[in-house]
C-alpha cells in the first residue's frame, strides 16, 4: 500500500468515527492532524470526498484556528508561553534562547533533524511559574535563557524513562497518608519526582502508607508541597521539598514494621545525620511554624466555595466526593425543588458570571426557560420543535493569558463543575450539554472526561437520575485555539462547524444559540459555586462578598509577587490585601507600581487606588473590568508602555477579522505602541492613539474589539507620564530594548565571565581590563547580567 | 412602529432593518459591505448610527429597530467615526487610485471622496506596485489587493470564494477548483476595484 492508500485508510477510519456532517469539521481536522502530525492535503482530499465539506469551508476553518496546521512539525513541539505573567518575565528572550540553541535561522521554525519544532502560544496556564515552557506533553517552569539546554536534556531524559505513577497497594495496614498536589504546575516542579521518592521510600523503610493525589493548594512557588496526615487526625505540612528530603520526613512520621528495619535504619540515619553537608539544612530542624509561615499567610484570607476540599480531595475519586456532601445539592434541587425554584434561588443569590461580564446567572437561566416555552415544573420541552430544545454549555475555553483558574477547577474539581452543570441542566430544562474545553488544557480534558465515565457508571449521568424524570448527559468539544471562540457566538459558531465570527446580538444565545436552540453558556468557575449555593442556600451564599458583587472569586496570582497561585477570596477583599498579605509582596522588594486585571480586556489599577475591593461595579468604574481572575502585579520595572503594547499586540493576532475597527484600528494602535516603545514616536502619537482606542471601544462589533483598547485607555489614564517618557526617549525600566543599551560599569574586574557567556560574541575577551559591549551585536538576552558577579553591567539610555 | 431619526418621528414598518426602512424613506446612508438582495454579514461599520438610548454605535444593516427607538444619522460624532471607517479601511486597501480600472465603480472611493477622507490617515500611501491579478472565470478578474474584505463575495459563492487566516491578514481567496462555481456577475457586488468584470 503506497503513503496515499495508508492515509485514505486512516482518515477513513477517521470519518467513521466521528461523523462526516458539515458541523463534524472541527473535530475530523484534530483527529486527522492528531494522527499525522499535520493535516495532509491527501487527507483534505479524502475528507471532500466522503464528508458535506467542502473546499471552502475546510480552508475558512483550518486557517482560522491556532492549533491547526497544513505543514508538518518535528517529532517534538516546544512551545514557550508568552502568557503576561511569562512576558513580564522575560519570555522572548526565552524562545530566543531556544532558537539559538536549536541553531534555528530565520522563520524556521522546525530542527534540520526533524526533532523539535518550537513556537510561541499564547498561555499555558501556569503563570505562577514563569517563564514556562512546554515541551510535547510536559511541562517546565522557572525556564531562564541560560537554562534552555539543560530543559531539552530533562526532557531527553524523561522520555528515556517513562514510567506510570502507581504506588503499589499490596493490601498491608495503612500507618497514614501522604497527599501531594498532581497538577500540571506542580508536575513542572518536580512533583513527580517526589512522588516517586516516597514510593521509593516505602519499599526501601518497608514503611506502608497511602499514596494520595489531591486537588490543588495553589501555592504555586511552594511546591511540591507534601501534607503527612496522621490515623490522629494531624496534618504536618512540608513545602518546598526535594526528593532526597523524603526519606527523612517519612521516617520521622512514621515507624517501620519491622524491628530489624527500624534497627538498620537507626544506624543508616546516624550515620548519614553526621556525615552530609545537608546536616544542617535539614528540613525537619526548622520549626513548624517558619516551615509554614508564609503558606498559613497565604491561606488564610481566602474563602473556598469553588476551590472547597483543597489539599485534602482526590479530584477523580466519586465516592469521596458524595461523602463529602458531593451532589447532595444535585439530589435536593432534583427531588425536592421545581426547576423554576432553582432559578429563583440562584437569582437570589446574587451570583454573577465569573467569565468576566458579570451578567447575573440567575437572570440568564431564566432567559433560556423562557425560551424554551418551559413551564415552571415541566422538565425538558416537548420535541415538537427541535429548535426548542435548550442546550447547556460550559465555557472552558478560558483564553486570557494570566489566567488558569478554570484550568485548574477542571483539573482539580471535575465532579464540583459537573454537579453544577447538570443543576443548570435541570433549572433550564436541558437535556444535553457540552464541555467546550480549550485545547491547550489537554490535562483538563482527560480529568473530565474520566469524570464523565465515573458518572455515567455511577447512574449520575444518564437516565432517571436520582430516580427522578431528569435524564442528561454531557459530551466534550475541544477547542481549536482562538481566544474568540470565549465569546459566546463565537464559540456556538466553532461549534457547529464555522470559523469564530461573533455575530450581533440579539439574538442572544439565551434565545436562539447553537442551531437555532435557546444556549446557556456558562463559565466553569460559575458553575462550580452552583452546589453551594443550593446546598446551604441563597441566604448562606450572599453572606460572602459585597451587595453588588456577591460570592466569592477565584484568581490566578502571578507576575511580579513572591508568592503567586491560586487563591480564592470573598468578593470585597482589596488588591492591597491580596498582593500583600496573601501574596507575600512584590517581588525583590520593589515597590508596587500597579496590579494588571482583567487580561487584554481590562485595565491597570495603579498602587495608590489597590485599597478598592474586588468588586465588579467598583472596577468597572476605575476604567478595569474583573475579567476572568487573571492578577499580575506589576512593580517598579514594569514598563507601562510595553504592558499596553503586549496587550494589543494580542488581540491584534486573536481578533477574528469581521469588523474594520477591531480588524485594522487595533492594528494601527500597535503600530502607534511599536513607535513608543522603539523611540520614534510624536507627542501627537498619544492624542491619536487615545483618540482611536476611544473610537475603537465606541464601533467594534463584539467584545473582544470593545474591551481591546482598554490596556490602554487605562494605562494612559494612569500612566500618562511614562508615555511622555518614551516620546522623549527614555524608558526608565529598560524594558524596551531598542531604547537602551547595555553597558559595563567601573566595577568590572575583567573576568571574562561576561565574554565567555554572551551567544552573539559581542564582548571581546580582555581578562584583567574593563570590558566593553558591542551594542551592534548585542540581543540584550541578558545573559551577562545573569553571570556577572559584580553588578558591573546596567542597562542605560540608548543616545 | 414608530422611531425618531434626527429628531424626527417616523412611521416604519418594523420588520426591515434600519437601513432599508431608512434609505426608503429618503435618508441616505451610505453602506460598503451590505446591499439589497444579497448575503451578508456585518462587517465594514461604515452604514453606523448612534443609538441615542445608550450611545452606542450600531451598524443599521443588520439591526432591526425597536418601538420608541431614537436614532442619530448626522451629527458630527456619527460622520467623523464614518470618515474614520473609511480611513482605517483605506489604510488596508494597498492599491493606488491613479490607473485603477475600477474607478467608476468603486464605491469605496466614491465614498472616501463625499466624506473628505484623508487617504494617509493610518498608513501612508502603498508602493506603486506592479499590479497582481488572477482570473477567476469569464470576464471576471480578481486583485486582492484592492479588498476590503466585506465578505460579500464569500457569502454570495457556493463553494467559491471563502476567507482564509483571520485578523489583520485575513485574505480572500479563490481555489483553482472552484473557480468553475462562480457566476461572474458577482462582480457587481464587490464594493472595490478587487473584483471586476473586463468588457
Amino acid at each position: 500500500m503506497d503513503n496515499k492508500e495508508i492515509i485514505y485508510r486512516k482518515t477513513d477510519a477517521i470519518i467513521d468515527r466521528i461523523g462526516s456532517g458539515r458541523e463534524q469539521i472541527i473535530p475530523l481536522l484534530q483527529a486527522i492532524q492528531q494522527e499525522f502530525n499535520y493535516l495532509p492535503s491527501d487527507a483534505l482530499d479524502r475528507l471532500y470526498e466522503r464528508t458535506d465539506i467542502d473546499r471552502a469551508q475546510l480552508i475558512s476553518v483550518a486557517t482560522f484556528y491556532s492549533q491547526l496546521r497544513m505543514v508538518p512539525y518535528g517529532k517534538h513541539v516546544i512551545k514557550v508561553c508568552i502568557g503576561t505573567a511569562c512576558h513580564v518575565k522575560g519570555a522572548n528572550n526565552v524562545y530566543d534562547a531556544f532558537r539559538r540553541e536549536l541553531k534555528l535561522e530565520g522563520d524556521d521554525i522546525t530542527t534540520a533533524d526533524g526533532l523539535y519544532s518550537i513556537e510561541k502560544v499564547a498561555c499555558l496556564g501556569c503563570c505562577a511559574l514563569a517563564p514556562v515552557v512546554q515541551i510535547d506533553e510536559k511541562i517546565f517552569g522557572h525556564v531562564q535563557p541560560g537554562r534552555v539546554r539543560e530543559v531539552l536534556d530533562e526532557f531527553e531524559a524523561m522520555m528515556a524513562n517513562e514510567g506510570e505513577l502507581t504506588a503499589d497497594d499490596d493490601g498491608k495496614a495503612v500507618q497514614g497518608e501522604v497527599r501531594l498536589g498532581m497538577e500540571n504546575c506542580c508536575q513542572a516542579s518536580g512533583t513527580a519526582e517526589v512522588y516517586a521518592a516516597v514510593v521509593e521510600a516505602c519499599k526501601d523503610l518497608g514503611i506502608h502508607v497511602r499514596i494520595k493525589p489531591v486537588s490543588c493548594v495553589g501555592t504555586c512557588n511552594q511546591v511540591p508541597l507534601i501534607d503527612v496526615a496522621m490515623p490522629d487526625g494531624n496534618i504536618v505540612r512540608y513545602p518546598n521539598i526535594k526528593p532526597d528530603e523524603v526519606k527523612e520526613i517519612l521516617l520521622h512520621h512514621f515507624r517501620p514494621a519491622s524491628r530489624l528495619r527500624r534497627l538498620r535504619n537507626a544506624i543508616l540515619n546516624q550515620i548519614d545525620t553526621f556525615h552530609t553537608d545537608q546536616t544542617w539544612d535539614n528540613i525537619l530542624f526548622i520549626p513548624e511554624k517558619e516551615r509554614t509561615q508564609s503558606i498559613n499567610n497565604f491561606l488564610d484570607g481566602q474563602f473556598r466555595i469553588s476551590t472547597e476540599g483543597y489539599g485534602h480531595l482526590n479530584p477523580l475519586d466519586l465516592d469521596e466526593y458524595i461523602s463529602m456532601g458531593g451532589f447532595e445539592a444535585l439530589k435536593k434541587a432534583l427531588t425536592s425543588m421545581s426547576p423554576q425554584q432553582v432559578i429563583d434561588e440562584v437569582l437570589h443569590s446574587g451570583i454573577r458570571g465569573r467569565g468576566g461580564g458579570g451578567f447575573l446567572t440567575g437572570k440568564k437561566w431564566q432567559l433560556v426557560r423562557d425560551n424554551a416555552n418551559l413551564s415552571p415544573q415541566t422538565l425538558t420541552s416537548k420535541p415538537s420543535t427541535l429548535n426548542s430544545l435548550p442546550i447547556i454549555i460550559c465555557n472552558g475555553d478560558e483564553g486570557d493569558p494570566g489566567a488558569f483558574m478554570d484550568r485548574i477547577l477542571l483539573e482539580s474539581y471535575p465532579l464540583r463543575v459537573i454537579e453544577g452543570m447538570m443543576i443548570a441542566a435541570y433549572a433550564v430544562g436541558a437535556a444535553e450539554g457540552i464541555f467546550y474545553i480549550r485545547a491547550e488544557y489537554p490535562q483538563a480534558v482527560i480529568r473530565i472526561r474520566k469524570a464523565l465515565d465515573m458518572c455515567r457508571q455511577k447512574g449520575l449521568l444518564g437516565e432517571h437520575i436520582f430516580e427522578t424524570d431528569f435524564t442528561f448527559d454531557i459530551r466534550i468539544f475541544e477547542g481549536a485555539g482562538a481566544f474568540v471562540c470565549g465569546e459566546e457566538t463565537a464559540l456556538i459558531a466553532s461549534l457547529e462547524g464555522k470559523r469564530g465570527f461573533p455575530h450581533r446580538r440579539p439574538p442572544y444565545p439565551a434565545q436562539e444559540g447553537l442551531n437555532g436552540r435557546p444556549t446557556l453558556i456558562n463559565n466553569v468557575e460559575t458553575l462550580s459555586q452552583i452546589s453551594y449555593i443550593i446546598r446551604h442556600g441563597a441566604d448562606e451564599y450572599a453572606k460572602v462578598g459585597t451587595s453588588g458583587s456577591r460570592g466569592t472569586k477565584v484568581f490566578a496570582l502571578a507576575g511580579k509577587v513572591n508568592h503567586g497561585g491560586l487563591i480564592e477570596v470573598p468578593m470585597g477583599t482589596t488588591l492591597r490585601q491580596i498582593v500583600d498579605d496573601i501574596g507575600g509582596g512584590v517581588e525583590g522588594g520593589e515597590k508596587l507600581k500597579a496590579v494588571q486585571i482583567g487580561g487584554p480586556s481590562g485595565g491597570c489599577i495603579p498602587a495608590e487606588l489597590c485599597d478598592t475591593g474586588v468588586d465588579f461595579d467598583a472596577l468597572n468604574q476605575m476604567g478595569a473590568i474583573m475579567g476572568s481572575g487573571g492578577l499580575v502585579v506589576l512593580g517598579e520595572s514594569s514598563c507601562m508602555v510595553d504592558v499596553a503594547r503586549y496587550f494589543t499586540n494580542f488581540t491584534c493576532a486573536e481578533s477574528c477579522g469581521k469588523c474594520t475597527f477591531c480588524r485594522v484600528g487595533i492594528r494601527r494602535m500597535l503600530d502607534i505602541l511599536d513607535r513608543l516603545t522603539t523611540g520614534q514616536a510624536k507627542m501627537e502619537d498619544i492624542d491619536r492613539l487615545e483618540e482611536l482606542a476611544q473610537n475603537i471601544k465606541q464601533a467594534a462589533q463584539c467584545g473582544l474589539g470593545k474591551t481591546a483598547p482598554n490596556p490602554v485607555l487605562s494605562t494612559l489614564r494612569y500612566f500618562r507620564h511614562e508615555y511622555e517618557e518614551h516620546v522623549n526617549g527614555i524608558c526608565r525600566t529598560g524594558s524596551c530594548k531598542q531604547m537602551v543599551k547595555l553597558e559595563i560599569t567601573d566595577d568590572c574586574v575583567g573576568c571574562t565571565k561576561c565574554a565567555r557567556s554572551c551567544p552573539s560574541d559581542a564582548i571581546a575577551y580582555t581578562p584583567y581590563e574593563k570590558h566593553v559591549i558591542d551594542t551592534e551585536k548585542c540581543t540584550q538576552c541578558g545573559l551577562c547580567v545573569y553571570e556577572c558577579d559584580y553588578q558591573a553591567i546596567k542597562k542605560v539610555k540608548k543616545s | 412602529m414608530k422611531i425618531f431619526v434626527d429628531n424626527k418621528e417616523l412611521e416604519i414598518s418594523g420588520k426591515r432593518v434600519i437601513i432599508e426602512e431608512l434609505r426608503e424613506d429618503g435618508y441616505d446612508i451610505p453602506s460598503l459591505c451590505y446591499t439589497p438582495n444579497a448575503k451578508h454579514h456585518t462587517s465594514c461599520m461604515i452604514c453606523m448610527v448612534r443609538n441615542e438610548a445608550n450611545n452606542q454605535m450600531i451598524p443599521s444593516c443588520s439591526t432591526i429597530p425597536v418601538e420608541g427607538m431614537r436614532i442619530d444619522t448626522s451629527s458630527d460624532d456619527v460622520m467623523t467615526l464614518r470618515r474614520t471607517a473609511i480611513e482605517l479601511l483605506l489604510s488596508e486597501h494597498k492599491a493606488r487610485c491613479g490607473g485603477c480600472e475600477s474607478k467608476a465603480k468603486c464605491r469605496l472611493r466614491d465614498l472616501a471622496l463625499r466624506m473628505k477622507a484623508k487617504w494617509t490617515r493610518f498608513a501612508p500611501l502603498p508602493p506603486v506596485e506592479p499590479v497582481v491579478r488572477e482570473h477567476v472565470t469569464g470576464r471576471l478578474w480578481f486583485e486582492p489587493a484592492k479588498c476590503i474584505r466585506c465578505g460579500l463575495c464569500v457569502y454570495n459563492s457556493d463553494n467559491g470564494f471563502t476567507f482564509k487566516g483571520r485578523g489583520f491578514g485575513m485574505q480572500v481567496v479563490i481555489p483553482e477548483p472552484s473557480k468553475k462555481n462562480i457566476d461572474e456577475r458577482i462582480a457587481e457586488l464587490c464594493p472595490t476595484g478587487a473584483l471586476y468584470m473586463v468588457s
